[in-house]
């Protein structure tokens, strides 16, 4: 057991990378194909807590266990808090001025 | 720091002051442009009395670090520097820039709309231009022809006339492969001096990879007679002659000059056809002669028919043309054919012949495109069948044209005769039979320029003509100082003949 | 005296670059006097010169300076004087005085008086500087020079397009023997490793001319024959002399200056001057001979018809000038340059009398004139006189040297070059008999051009009296009365008989000639003084010749058809290759680019999702890669 006073339940490390894996490819379909801009921002969240995840996971392993892992994905919740923030003014913005939310309409970039 | 180094120096500092200063009068930007261009005349003619002409190595050397790339080869370091000097072949050709520069910000209209853009441009291709012909740095040297390449794009393509932009866009995507085959070739010559290098001392640890120009022509032949295949010279060599012949518009890559020259204004002109269409000569004869004497050799049967080809293609073009502009964009291809030729026969005389054809081609074509300016302002236009009689009105034009339009074919006491005989001499000594067929381009110049002659000054005067008005005072500067160096190196050659001649010996010695 | 000889061309050049101070707006008088001044300062100093030289044969010297380093070659300029080059000096000098005094009442009130008289003075420097050059290129470069005065002043009046025309062809068929001289220069210097002439006598003569891919022998008639087309050029010999009657558009004192005495004879002068390499090889000697003799021939046939009056004399100078080379072609130096130097003087007053009757008359046209005799004596006289001394009618001059050159091309065994010289001297006295008759006798046949006819004031008469002077003593010059003293100068350039043979007088031949001409006058005379023969009849009958004649054999059309159709049309399929086939790949390649651009937005679809699909595959695509291919990064 590590120094830091142990797991309540043993989850096997493999069984927690699924999940992350799991989290991620659910959140990649839907940020790939879902059309709402809102459920696309949601699926990118869902990628993030993916990666957390699979932080928290990894710090679990190595020769030294430490808590580096997990501070990290402190940094990434509020990281994604920022972009979730900026995603839903911008997604607002772009409603006013489209009065849309849907994906396919954004395409001022086509040729 | 070296007087070579200010060349470059002083204006970008133009360009640069034209640049960041706010929306001022027109005047504002032309006197400061034109006072770069004085200054810099100013510092190269110093630059003659501060050379030795008695010796050809690189002289008046300034040169600061400009960026380390550490651990390149073999954990040595690479400083990349900005890094200027003149020898006997840079001397002259700087002076022609100089001069040619400063009469084309002369010939750029008072009145231009967008003038702080023309002259800052034009500032910048003078730096560019000084570069190429002083840098010591390959780098340097890379970065001194895409300055110019981008900036005469800008000339062209800001300050043309109808057709302007095609004309700019084609000028751009030529000029940029013959600077990326440049590039390669250059990069490469640095890599194989750098090998051969350490082939030669048998330890990796002592290879230097260098750029710099001078130690690069003296150890390259070594490294690729000792260490490079025949096969990866030749292939060097043709990639740097491939950029050559785009570069100097050498048939079949010389489409984008006319074209260039029929649309741009006067002033890019001069600057065109007087240095900018220059750089590539140079390039072979610092790099190809310099660094690869023995490529040029193989393949120099095959340099001297391009050359005879460009001879004649060119004065048949001419012959055709039927716009002054693309008459003497022609009779440029015409003359650098005659440089080829001069760089094939690989001897003293040729190479001599090769140099002052740069010169001699510089400033008659930059002559000639002033003139031609000149007229097309009151004329309106300057296609050939439409003029006519301008003797008439304009009798101090219609003049300076005709000793412009003599030298261009190689009428003795001027610039062009002298390198029209070294030129044949050294083809002649090599390849009689090629030059035997060159020499009808002789008789070519003669007939395409007499005819444009006899269709222009000559004839009755149109009515539209009669009441145009004779060269101007201001226009009186570039007509004469052009015309009389054209004449001081006809009528008294060696004033830079001993420079090429010291250059030309270097150049021959290096193959041993 | 020898050592000032610079002066002889510095001067006239002096006042060319005074006269362009001057500037275009100068008085007349000052103009013409500082030109007439200053080249008959010329003439003393080329007349000390001679003189000297002939008291002291051996002080020929060479003076030079460096010009430009070539390699080991030390190139250099400067100036040296031989018999030949001071006897030049001398018919150059004494002609442009003459011209220079006549001009200044020919171009009385013409708006550019003083640029005729600049060029005027740049073509007397140039063509004394080519005299007197030490060496072949310097020789070339006032070659050229004068070719370019020629060219000014052919084109003076550039507001004719005819005379704009004429100009243009004069400079690009004389190039085109230029480029002969050109080549034959360069390979002399390569050959011998100099310009100088001594260098490349010395070599050529002990044949030592040699280069790697070509025999010494060859070497020197490929040189010799070379240089030769470049004298052909300037001299205007069969095929290139088709430029010299054009150049008649000029005013009248330029043709007797430059297209009768001077700048055309350079080209005789060149062979003269390049006689040991000549000589060493024979092959281009006899082709000398016979371009000489085939255009003394030709050029008299043409100038028996042809209507307008310098047109005569311009092809009666091809003519004369194909009898000097002639001359030099069969070994006769001495007798081709003593025909130069009559010639220059009679051939110069012919033109001048000529020039004199169009001033008064302002027409060209033979058959507008007649009956000037009567309003114009002085100019009838001292045409006369040079009509006289060019048939060959003892004892003028003409008669002395020509008939010194028909007499070496029986002596030397030539016998075709013989006939043809004697039916060449037959037209001759035919031709410009006709001339005479046809402007000074009869009826006037265009009345109002006639009524204001008179002679001109006297700087226009008085060079006229001088010249049909010399066209009366010159050939005594070379007569047993001074114990042939020209030849004898001549050949004291060298010594050994380097330079051809001299014949004694052949009395009988002498009096065939005369007889010749007499005959060719007497016809002349009956067919348009007392018309005893109608021309218009003799015309008819022989309709074939006369139309060659009149159409100049045709040459010019000839010339047109094959040689500058030729050329325009390998510049019109170059224009169109250029434009057409080449530039259309370069825009090919151009729409090539553009088409794929055109192709790849069509994947722009501006759908984030779809390029995030194609970003994941790709990756996945990747990783696959760097799994399975490179391996071990898992």
């Amino acid at each position: 057991m590590t120094g830091l006073g142990g797991p309540l339940f043993p989850i096997p490390t493999g069984s927690l990378l699924a999940l992350g894996a799991l989290l991620f490819c659910i959140g990649l379909f839907g940020a790939l194909t879902r059309k709402n801009l809102i459920i696309v921002l949601v699926s990118i969240e869902l990628m993030l807590n993916a990666a957390n995840i699979n932080l928290v996971t990894f710090s679990r392993l190595g020769v030294n266990p430490s808590l580096s892992g997990q501070v990290f994905s402190l940094f990434t919740i509020t990281v994604a808090a920022a972009e979730i923030a900026v995603g839903l003014a911008l997604l607002l913005a772009i409603f006013r001025l489209r009065r849309s939310s849907e994906v396919q309409d954004l395409n001022v970039h086509k040729w | 720091m070296g007087l070579a180094f200010w060349f470059t120096v002083i204006p970008l500092i133009a360009a640069l002051l034209i640049l960041i200063l706010p929306k001022l009068d027109k005047a504002v930007y032309r006197t400061i442009a034109l006072s770069g261009g004085i200054l810099t005349l100013v510092l190269v003619l110093a630059g003659w009395f501060a050379f030795d002409g008695r010796t050809n190595v690189v002289q008046l050397a300034g040169r600061i670090p400009w960026f380390t790339l550490p651990g390149l080869w073999h954990g040595h370091n690479l400083v990349v520097g900005l890094s200027f000097g003149v020898d006997g072949l840079s001397l002259p050709l700087a002076t022609m820039t100089a001069v040619v520069g400063l009469l084309a910000l002369l010939a750029v209209p008072k009145d231009r709309d967008r003038g702080k853009e023309n002259y800052f441009w034009l500032s910048l291709a003078l730096t560019g231009l000084m570069a190429v012909f002083t840098s010591q740095d390959l780098f340097t040297f890379l970065v001194a022809l895409e300055l110019v390449l981008f900036a005469v794009f800008f000339l062209v393509y800001l300050f043309g006339e109808t057709g302007h932009q095609q004309a700019a866009v084609k000028f751009l995507i030529y000029r940029g492969f013959s600077t990326v085959a440049f590039m390669v070739a250059l990069v490469g010559l640095a890599w194989a001096a750098a090998g051969g290098y350490a082939a030669g001392n048998a330890n990796v640890s002592n290879a230097v990879f260098t750029l710099n120009i001078p130690t690069l022509t003296a150890t390259l032949h070594q490294a690729v007679s000792q260490w490079l295949s025949p096969a990866a010279a030749s292939a060097l060599f043709l990639v740097l002659l491939l950029g050559v012949f785009i570069e100097e518009a050498f048939v079949p890559f010389h489409t984008w000059l006319p074209t260039t020259h029929e649309h741009a204004d006067t002033s890019t002109n001069m600057l065109i056809g007087g240095v900018v269409t220059k750089t590539g000569a140079y390039v072979l004869l610092r790099f190809g002669v310099g660094m690869l004497p023995g490529e040029v050799r193989h393949w120099g049967v095959m340099l001297a028919v391009f050359g005879v080809i460009n001879i004649l293609y060119g004065a048949f073009a001419a012959w055709s043309s039927k716009d002054w502009r693309r008459l003497i964009a022609y009779s440029g291809i015409s003359h650098m054919g005659l440089v080829l030729l001069g760089v094939a026969a690989l001897n003293s005389a040729g190479l001599q012949g090769a140099m002052f054809m740069l010169i001699s081609s510089g400033l008659l074509t930059a002559l000639l495109f002033f003139l031609t300016g000149a007229m097309k302002d009151r004329t309106t236009t300057l296609t050939i069948r439409s003029l006519g009689g301008l003797s008439k009105s304009m009798p101090m034009l219609s003049g300076f044209l005709m000793v412009a339009a003599l030298g261009s074919l190689g009428l003795p006491l001027t610039s062009g005769f002298i390198s029209e005989i070294q030129a044949f001499i050294g083809g002649f000594a090599t390849y009689p039979a090629i030059s035997f067929v060159g020499a009808l381009g002789v008789v070519l110049s003669a007939v395409y320029m007499l005819y444009a002659m006899e269709r222009t000054t000559f004839g009755p005067t149109a009515e539209g003509f009669l009441q145009l008005a004779d060269a101007r005072p201001f226009e009186y500067l570039p007509a004469v100082v052009l015309t009389g160096l054209v004449l001081l190196v006809g009528v008294y050659p060696d004033v830079i003949g001993h420079l090429f001649g010291l250059s030309a010996q270097a150049l021959l010695r290096i193959g041993g | 005296m020898v050592e000032y000889a610079w002066l002889a061309p510095v001067l006239p050049l002096v006042g060319y670059v005074f006269l362009l101070a001057l500037g275009r707006r100068a008085a007349e008088g000052l103009v013409a006097g500082v030109s007439v001044i200053l080249t008959f300062l010329s003439f003393l100093v080329s007349l000390a010169v001679f003189t000297a030289l002939g008291a002291h044969p051996d002080v020929t010297g060479t003076y030079t300076m460096r010009w430009l380093t070539l390699g080991a070659h030390s190139i250099d300029v400067g100036f040296q004087v031989t018999h030949l080059n001071a006897l030049m000096l001398v018919v150059v000098s004494a002609v442009s005085t003459l011209v220079f005094l006549f001009s200044k009442g020919y171009m009385h009130k013409d708006e550019r008086f003083p640029v005729f008289y600049q060029y005027l003075n740049l073509f007397v420097f140039s063509m004394m500087a080519l005299v007197v050059s030490p060496n072949l290129l310097q020789l070339y470069i006032f070659w050229e020079m004068v070719g370019l005065c020629s060219y000014l002043l052919i084109g003076f009046w550039y507001f004719k397009p005819e005379a704009a025309l004429a100009a243009k062809k004069s400079f690009i068929v004389t190039r085109l023997g230029d480029v002969g001289l050109f080549i034959g220069i360069i390979l002399l210097f390569l050959s011998s490793g100099s310009f100088d002439y001594s260098t490349v006598f010395q070599a050529a003569t002990t044949g030592h001319l040699g280069l790697s891919w070509i025999t010494p022998a060859d070497l020197t008639t490929l040189t010799g024959i070379l240089v030769f087309v470049g004298a052909a050029g300037k001299s205007a010999q069969f095929p290139l002399h088709v430029w010299l009657p054009d150049a008649m558009e000029g005013p009248t004192p330029v043709s007797a200056l430059i297209h009768a005495a001077t700048m055309v004879a350079a080209g005789v002068y060149l062979v003269a001057r390049m006689y040991p390499l000549f000589v060493a090889s024979g092959t281009a000697l006899t082709v000398v001979a016979w371009v000489g003799g085939i255009t003394a021939l030709l050029g008299a046939l043409i100038a028996l018809t042809q209507r307008d009056i310098k047109r005569v004399i311009a092809y009666s100078t091809i003519s004369q000038l194909g009898y000097m080379m002639m001359g030099l072609g069969v070994g006769a130096y001495a007798y081709g340059m003593f025909h130069l130097f009559t010639h220059a003087f009679f051939k110069a007053l012919l033109f001048l009398a000529a020039g004199s009757v169009i001033h008064a008359v302002d027409t060209q046209d033979l058959f507008e004139m007649g009956g000037l005799g009567k309003k114009m004596r002085i100019t009838q006289w001292t045409f006369l006189f040079g009509a006289l001394s060019l048939s060959g009618v003892f004892p003028w001059a003409g008669f002395w040297s020509k008939d010194s050159i028909i007499n070496a091309t029986l002596q030397s065994g030539h016998m075709t070059l013989f006939w043809i010289a004697e039916i060449a001297a037959f037209c001759t006295a035919f031709y410009i008999f006709r001339v005479y008759f046809l402007t000074f006798h009869g009826k006037p046949r265009d009345e109002s051009k006639m009524a204001h006819a008179h002679e001109g004031s006297w700087v226009m008469t008085v060079p006229l009296i001088i010249l049909a002077v010399m066209a009366f003593i010159a050939g005594l010059f070379n007569t047993g009365l001074n114990n042939f003293g020209l030849q004898r100068y001549l050949m004291a350039d060298s010594p050994t008989g380097l330079i051809g043979k001299v014949y004694p007088d052949n009395v009988p031949l002498m009096i065939i000639s005369v007889t010749v001409a007499l005959v060719g006058i007497g016809l002349a005379a009956l067919m348009y003084w007392k018309p005893v023969i109608s021309a218009e009849k003799l015309a008819r009958n022989l309709s074939g010749l006369y139309r060659l004649s009149f159409n100049k054999f045709y040459l010019d059309e000839i010339y047109y058809g094959v040689v500058v159709w030729t050329g325009k049309l390998i510049a019109g399929i170059v224009d169109f290759f250029d434009r057409y086939i080449l530039d259309l790949i370069v825009r090919m390649l151009g729409r090539l680019g553009y088409m794929g651009g055109v192709g790849l937005k069509y994947t722009q679809t501006g759908q984030v999702q779809t390029y995030s699909v194609i970003a994941f595959f790709g990756i996945m695509i990747l990783l696959a890669i760097a799994m399975f291919h490179v391996g071990g990064v898992f």
